[in-house]
């Protein structure tokens, strides 16, 4: 029990029977206050301002105009005294008076005439309830308040794990997500998935010519104007790692997915960032474009890769599309681009 | 307060109850609803104050007042009557402590005859 005193608040109609329930709390040292009016006992309660520190209502049961039983269900349907003990006042013969007060959210009573000793005992056990009952509600809002915030950080933190910290596009953690989850719904029902891998031309030269932190910028720029050549909710774009992206693009076919990467040399070519290592002299890059309708046994990952490494050695600025393996992982497709291979590139302005 | 203060008090309030239920004796069906809260109150203040005969008249004019009013004159009126003058008699002399009086004793006997009312 805290040390604030006991607040009892009496109503009744009666001005004897409100001096004789003062009188009888006499020895429990509470702050008694026993108002003449149903009006200034709603003050009390905080009826308009929706708040009280009345630890127990004494509530007599029967009154002239508005009864105990109504004024006790005015009180309930309000929110902050929904914990308040309510001891109902009444006479003796009156049980099933006493069922409805109970029903009506009661939680004791004393029978007239009251004896002084019961009359503390309960009031006192009452007022421990009501305090009891207001410090859990209390620590719940806590509680809700701690895991609302704890909520937010783990949203946050999730948010954090797969996002790219420089670019803020999704990261390689990401990306390996999306892609095993895209794979399974593509061997469930067959639904078509595109991905292209891309690559910034000549980098390192970028970095050794204008530094990390130009370099840094331009993987912002390329991470930007990627995202807006994916605008489909359902498209990932991706930083698979250093200079290097990745587009997955689900229900996209491969013609679908040659559109984007053509979309993707074009806006590049527009911006013309600039690249002093570059023979065009402006950013460009590479892309490998790979749908499942013709990667079969090759994993989609690696037919991305393939198509790439031969966008590279065809002379960057440009995507190449996967139809067939190379013949020798690792080297260089030798073989002029069949009619089935589609290759994009933009000429040098 | 002392109990002389109480007695004091009690005496006030049960003039108004008094009333009440003399209006009843008059008005048996208007008055109905304000008789019964008034002899409940008056029988509760009576058994704080442990004053007896008042308590047991009161309690029984409580127990035939506690349904729904009549549509016309109860059968106890006559009774009622009786009973409202026997607390103006009580009223003059509030000994609490004290057993009921005689003619306390003797309304309470009458009352008790008649059958109580049921609540709606």
């Amino acid at each position: 029990m805290s040390a604030e005193p006991l607040h009892v608040l009496i109503v009744d109609d009666s001005a004897l029977m409100r001096a004789m329930l003062r009188q009888a709390l006499r020895d429990l040292g509470a702050r008694v206050e026993a108002p003449a009016t149903l009006d200034e006992a709603r003050e009390a309660l905080g009826l308009r301002g929706g708040h009280t520190d009345v630890d127990v209502l004494l509530l007599d049961l029967v009154m002239p105009g508005t009864d105990g039983l109504t004024f006790l269900r005015e009180l309930r349907a309000h929110a902050h005294l929904q914990d308040l003990s309510v001891v109902m006042v009444t006479a003796l013969q009156e049980d099933d008076r006493l069922d409805e007060a109970f029903a009506a959210g009661a939680n004791d009573y004393v029978t007239k005439p009251v004896r002084p000793t019961v009359l503390c005992a309960r009031t006192l056990h009452a007022a421990r309830l009501t305090r009891a009952l207001r410090a859990r509600r209390e620590r719940e809002a806590q509680l809700e308040l701690m895991t609302a915030s704890l909520r937010s950080l783990n949203e946050q933190l999730t948010e954090l794990s797969v996002t790219d910290g420089l670019t803020g596009i999704a990261n390689r953690r990401a990306f390996d997500a999306h892609l095993d989850r895209a794979l399974s719904l593509h061997a469930r029902s067959g639904l078509s998935v595109t991905l292209i891998m891309l690559d910034i031309d000549h980098f390192k030269r970028y970095n050794d010519t204008l530094g990390h932190p130009a370099g840094d910028a331009c993987l912002q720029e390329v991470a930007a104007l990627l995202r807006e050549c994916t605008p489909r909710r359902t498209d990932l774009t991706a930083r698979y790692g250093g200079e290097e992206f990745a587009l997955l693009l689900l229900d996209t076919d491969l013609a679908g997915g040659l559109t984007v990467a053509r979309r993707v040399v074009s806006a590049l070519t527009a911006r013309r960032l600039p690249h002093p290592g570059s023979p065009l002299g402006f950013v460009t890059v590479s892309l490998g474009v790979a749908c499942t309708e013709l990667t079969g046994d090759v994993s989609l990952r690696e037919a991305a890769d393939q198509a790439l490494y031969r966008a590279k050695h065809a002379g960057r600025h440009g995507a190449f599309a996967w139809t067939h393996p190379l013949d020798m992982p690792g080297a260089p497709d030798r073989r002029p681009p069949t009619p089935a291979e589609s290759v994009v590139d933009e000429p040098p302005p | 307060m002392t109990a002389a203060d109480f007695t004091e008090l009690f005496g006030t309030e049960a003039a108004g109850h008094l009333a009440q239920l003399r209006r009843l004796c008059h008005e048996p069906v208007t008055g109905w609803h304000a008789a019964f809260v008034a002899a409940h109150t008056l029988k509760g203040s009576a058994a704080m104050l442990d004053l007896r005969g008042i308590r047991d008249v009161a309690a029984h004019l409580e127990r035939l007042l506690s349904g729904d009013a009549p549509a016309g004159p109860p059968a106890w009126l006559a009774d009622a009557r009786d009973a409202c003058a026997c607390l103006e008699a009580e009223l003059l002399d509030l000994r609490p402590g004290a057993a009921p009086s005689a003619p306390a004793e003797q309304v309470t006997a009458r009352l008790a005859r008649h059958p109580g009312g049921t609540r709606a």
